[in-house]
């Protein structure tokens, strides 16, 4: 049983606690924009590898996606475990923490996600292919996305499994609803 | 009784379509033992350590790990992403194991409806064109050259299995291309 989830289920707050391996997913005007990842600096170093940092404090990443790579890492930082993850990101704009009911809406919003700043979205055959497609809800609209991607663009779409992937294993900030 | 269609399980026709197109392989085993089987792709990680070279896999995935189980060193490095199905699927390449499928497939059908399907529930045959066809009720015609395949196919190709809570999409559209 994952704590932080059982604890947001009873208590409404307005704060994230960080957590080891916790990931948190922001959006911006309704749009996929940030994901938080938070973690214990690795045992093996005694300071940390990336910035120097000394104290064993809990570091905080955030992702944002990008044109020419998966998604480009915004910001490598350490903060107290009794710190507010939200109050961290409300530096980067206007956010809201994101819920999810059940694995499609954590597929949808990945691929929106993924999908928002690729190349892919300029692509002559993928906007002649959009036009034609009727409108239908989620998640089937962005299944039937991600199925043309991976019969078309099919190293596209292992870039977007392969962050998929990485992400899905930390997973204890998905705050269901 | 009433199946649900591919829209109402938010499955694209253009997947079904591919699945009818595909051949024999990996991705309709795949297919197989995440919907019939309810076998999850999980991730194995292997972990070394750096000071005794002794080399482990933790059982859960979530574990985490601080030293190393022999020498107790914090020097430890996670070297290895393994995905396997969490569950030992029988295996059914040859002709005696369909009984494990169309048991499996009758239990799923029982635990979904609440009533078993009915007798001749599984339409096979063969077309004047040599081509082998199977249908399962409520699902899709299938056609293929392989009687076998044409059939792991019919039984994947019911609507009613892909509503549930197991099946990973992203992972399924990965596997359609390996």
């Amino acid at each position: 049983m994952n704590l932080s989830i059982e604890y947001y289920k009873r208590h409404d707050e307005k704060f994230i606690m960080p957590t080891n391996d916790g990931l948190c997913f922001f959006n911006e005007y309704k749009r996929p924009a940030f994901i938080c990842h938070t973690s214990t600096n690795p045992k093996t170093h005694n300071i940390c590898y990336r910035c120097g940092h000394k104290d064993s404090l809990i570091v905080l990443e955030v992702f944002s996606p990008h044109r020419d790579a998966v998604f480009q890492q915004i910001t490598h930082q350490h903060i107290h475990p009794d710190g507010d993850i939200l109050e961290e990101m409300l530096k980067f704009g206007t956010l809201t923490p994101v819920s999810f009911g059940c694995n499609e809406k954590l597929d949808t919003w990945l691929w929106k996600f993924f999908l928002f700043h690729n190349r892919l979205r300029r692509a002559k055959s993928w906007i002649k292919w959009k036009e034609e497609q009727e409108e239908c809800p989620e998640p089937l609209d962005t299944y039937n996305e991600m199925t043309f991607c991976a019969k078309h663009y099919p190293k596209v779409y292992n870039e977007y499994y392969g962050m998929y992937q990485k992400l899905i294993s930390g997973r204890k900030y998905l705050l269901y609803e | 009784m009433k199946y649900p269609s591919w829209s109402e399980v938010n499955v694209p026709n253009d997947l079904v379509h591919s699945i009818k197109l595909s051949g024999q392989g990996y991705f309709i085993d795949s297919l197989v033992y995440q919907l019939l089987f309810f076998a999850k792709r999980k991730a194995v990680y292997g972990y070394s350590c750096g000071h005794c070279d002794f080399r482990w896999k933790p059982e859960r995935s979530y574990e985490e790990i601080n030293s190393c189980q022999k020498c107790h060193s914090p020097r430890i490095y996670c070297n290895s992403i393994q995905y396997r199905f969490s569950k030992q699927v029988p295996q059914y390449s040859k002709i005696c194991a369909w009984e494990d499928i169309i048991a499996q497939y009758e239990i799923n059908h029982f635990t979904h409806f609440g009533a078993h399907p009915k007798e001749n529930y599984i339409d096979v045959g063969w077309d004047k064109e040599g081509y082998a066809y199977a249908q399962i009720e409520g699902g899709e015609r299938v056609n293929d050259f392989s009687q076998r395949v044409c059939l792991l196919k019919a039984f994947v190709l019911c609507p009613y299995l892909w509503d549930n809570n197991v099946i990973d999409m992203s992972a399924i559209l990965y596997n359609f291309n390996e």
